[in-house]
């Protein structure tokens, strides 16, 4: 699923405190987001990884811990926080 | 405990090879241990497979891009790639960091550095995708401008999230001051390491890796991380130079009378102009969108303008930083307030350091100005002050080698040489190098700057928090170990500052941490054992702090025993201009202040001693190369004669 999220600067730490709540390591192979340059337009968009296959870990919210190290790292949270939501309700649909 | 290979670096050195087409790789660790990581590793290098006689655009030079420790890791800060090499500029040491997203890709591809050495016989650019290195044909992409390059490699490979690092016109076409620029901005700016690039005929490096980068005490590591971050939300620095970026400290350079206007006649602004191009406000006017880069923890210091009027409407780039306001915008007296953005992107465009137009082009302002040249010198130009069309005139006339252009493009201090006619003393430069910093009125910022060994600069020593508003002074004190850290126009202490500031310095490019996250910006922020911390987290290496520190100062007498290598440079040479010398600010808050040299000497003498340096001509004394491991080092300068 992809989002836009326009207050989004490109640092991607997301992806690598993701990566490491996957696998202790960091790389933006093991993240469950990616921060994509979009086209045109300002921002960036995220994905994330609805299904689990050979390259992919899917986002599952980081049920495990309070909160989700994506938001606990990003300097835009309140927005991010608002597309982790909706991904967590549109993957429950 | 010591460096394992697979914690933090990513353990190999790629050493390419463009006259024959060799690639090989060797161990990073060889050099860590000693040398840190990027410009530390890239000096070592340098120093010795460098033969004293190679000169900057011959193949046997070497091109060394380094990939800060810490980057691939979300540690703050952490994107700082650096480029280093012997430069055309001074003819010594070249080093520039920037931002870039290739650091971190190299990195995740396995690598730490790459070193390029020969030059390929036609245009290349090196593609880097994990174990697979080539060098490909470039030859399509000659001629474009950075921002071409970037849209045509995207589109041809059908990647557009590729990232790259590369030059432009400028570099093309050895301009002396030419740059690395990072996808369509942010640049690698300063001592012509573009030309040297340029002369290799390498167009561009692009790395993308699908490897990862592990910690030695991840939970360790990232709680610091989390910490900073913490504490870097409550501080009032953070905030400005997220909103603003370094623009914000436009209030209080006037302030403290530290503005470049007219090539360094006056050390600020009129009001009126003060008003029409305030900064600030053309920011909040335009601003569409943030830029930030990997591990920042402010969150990002850029933004992104969209011109909607004016003579450069249309225009949409990322703003640009304090320096070219500074040395260009006010430098050249330009009243446009959109001009700096402009100038920012079209030297972005050409591949040019923003210092060598402000040098060049405020060089040649000032002789236009006293009538030592005119229109039959400059291909029928006016250069009138303020002339803000003149000027873009001039930069592509210095990019393409045209007519003046030709002669700009060589910086000021050989321009003034070629012209002659007594305009060297409106060549303001220090090594050869154009000047950006103003140098009276804050003797530590000036001494830091004079001393750089890559030739002026501020980022190899130069300290901001003389004249930093709110100074938590106390912490001051306890940072730089001097009482006086908040008294701009004293002489004393400032070379104990100095020390600090090189140390930590040269710690975050190793690092590969932003200047703006640590004590540098605001004391406040990431110190330089808070750094040692983060790097023992994240290498599982219990290095002791004064080793720690030791390696910085190893790295800064290897640069200065690389300069005296391959420069004439000694005491002399860390002096400020004559103009900054002989002349008494004319306007604004420090009105009338004027530079006592003998107090200088003073303090460059204190400056020596404390880096065991000779006083009379700068060099290293062996005591303080065999306490370093620079025994063989000490050898090598006695046998010039130029041991101190």
């Amino acid at each position: 699923m992809i989002f836009d999220m326009l207050d989004c600067g490109g640092c991607k730490t997301c992806e690598l405190v993701c990566s490491f709540h996957h696998t202790k390591e960091f790389s933006h192979q093991f993240s469950s987001l990616k921060v994509l340059d979009k086209k045109s337009g300002i921002g960036y968009q995220i994905l994330l990884i609805e299904r689990e296959d050979k390259i992919n870990i899917p986002c599952n919210g980081c049920k495990d811990i309070e909160t989700p190290l994506c938001l606990k790292y990003c300097g835009e949270k309140d927005t991010l926080e608002k597309i982790i939501n909706e991904f967590k309700r549109k993957k429950l649909e | 405990m010591s460096i394992k290979e697979n914690y933090a670096y990513a353990g190999n050195i790629l050493r390419i090879n463009l006259s024959d087409g060799k690639i090989s790789k060797e161990s990073t660790l060889d050099y860590a241990k000693d040398w840190l990581g990027s410009s530390g590793i890239a000096i070592k290098i340098l120093y010795d497979e460098l033969k004293p006689w190679v000169t900057p655009y011959e193949p046997a030079n070497k091109l060394i891009f380094g990939a800060g420790v810490l980057l691939g890791t979300p540690a703050p800060g952490a994107n700082k790639m650096n480029v280093s090499t012997l430069g055309p500029m001074t003819g010594g040491w070249a080093s520039s960091c920037s931002d870039s997203y290739v650091g971190c890709e190299l990195k995740y591809a396995g690598y730490d550095s790459i070193i390029i050495e020969g030059r390929a016989h036609q245009p290349v650019y090196i593609w880097i995708d994990n174990d697979n290195v080539e060098i490909r044909d470039a030859s399509r992409f000659w001629g474009k401008t950075t921002w071409e390059t970037l849209e045509l490699i995207r589109k041809e490979l059908k990647n557009p999230y590729l990232h790259i690092i590369s030059i432009g016109p400028a570099g093309e076409n050895l301009v002396r001051g030419a740059s690395i620029i990072q996808d369509r901005g942010r640049a690698f700016g300063r001592g012509g390491i573009g030309a040297v690039m340029g002369s290799k005929n390498l167009k561009m490096i692009i790395a993308k890796g699908t490897g990862s980068i592990k910690v030695a005490n991840p939970n360790k590591f990232m709680d610091m991380v989390l910490k900073i971050r913490e504490n870097f939300a409550q501080s009032k620095a953070v905030e400005n130079t997220h909103k603003y970026g370094t623009l914000s400290v436009f209030s209080t350079k006037r302030k403290v009378c530290s503005i470049n206007y007219k090539n360094f006649q006056y050390y600020d602004i009129p009001d009126d102009m003060a008003l029409e191009i305030f900064p600030l406000k053309t920011i909040d006017k335009y601003e569409i969108a943030k830029q930030s880069f990997p591990g920042c923890a402010i969150n990002g210091c850029g933004r992104h303008l969209y011109i909607n009027e004016g003579p450069y409407a249309g225009l949409k780039t990322e703003c640009n930083q304090w320096e070219v306001f500074e040395n260009i915008q006010t430098r050249l007296a330009i009243r446009e307030p959109t001009f700096m953005l402009k100038v920012n992107a079209l030297c972005n465009q050409l591949g040019v350091d923003i210092d060598l137009i402000g040098g060049a082009v405020g060089w040649a302002m000032e002789c236009f100005q006293r009538k030592i040249i005119d229109e039959n010198d400059t291909d029928g130009l006016k250069l009138n002050w303020g002339d803000a069309g003149v000027v873009l005139e001039l930069i592509k006339k210095i990019c393409y080698r045209e007519g003046f252009g030709n002669i700009l493009a060589e910086g000021c201090a050989r321009a003034a040489s070629i012209i002659g006619r007594n305009s060297e003393y409106y060549a303001l430069n220090i090594k050869g190098q154009d000047l950006y910093e103003p140098c009276r009125g804050a003797m530590g910022w000036c001494l830091g700057t004079t001393t750089s060994t890559r030739g002026g600069g501020h980022t190899t020593g130069a300290v901001t928090c003389e004249s930093a508003p709110d100074l938590n002074l106390e912490k001051a004190k306890l940072v730089y170990g001097v009482d006086n850290p908040h008294k701009p126009l004293e002489y004393e202490g400032k070379a104990k500052m100095i020390l600090y500031m090189e140390i930590l310095h040269r710690i975050n490019n190793c690092l590969g941490v932003c200047h703006f996250h640590t004590a540098w910006w605001d004391v406040d922020l990431i110190d330089v054992p808070q750094l040692l911390d983060i790097y023992t987290a994240a290498t599982g290496d219990k290095i002791l702090l004064d080793d720690f520190k030791k390696m910085a100062i190893r790295q800064l007498n290897l640069e200065k025993a690389f300069n005296l290598k391959h420069t004439n440079f000694d005491r002399k040479d860390d002096l400020p201009t004559l103009r900054d010398i002989q002349e008494s600010i004319p306007t604004g808050s420090l009105a009338g202040w004027k530079m006592d040299i003998e107090k200088y000497n003073k303090m460059l003498d204190e400056y020596y001693e404390i880096h065991g340096w000779d006083k009379c001509t700068s060099f290293p004394i062996e005591k303080t190369l065999v306490d370093l491991g620079l025994a063989e080092v000490a050898v090598d300068l006695k046998k010039i004669g130029k041991l101190g």
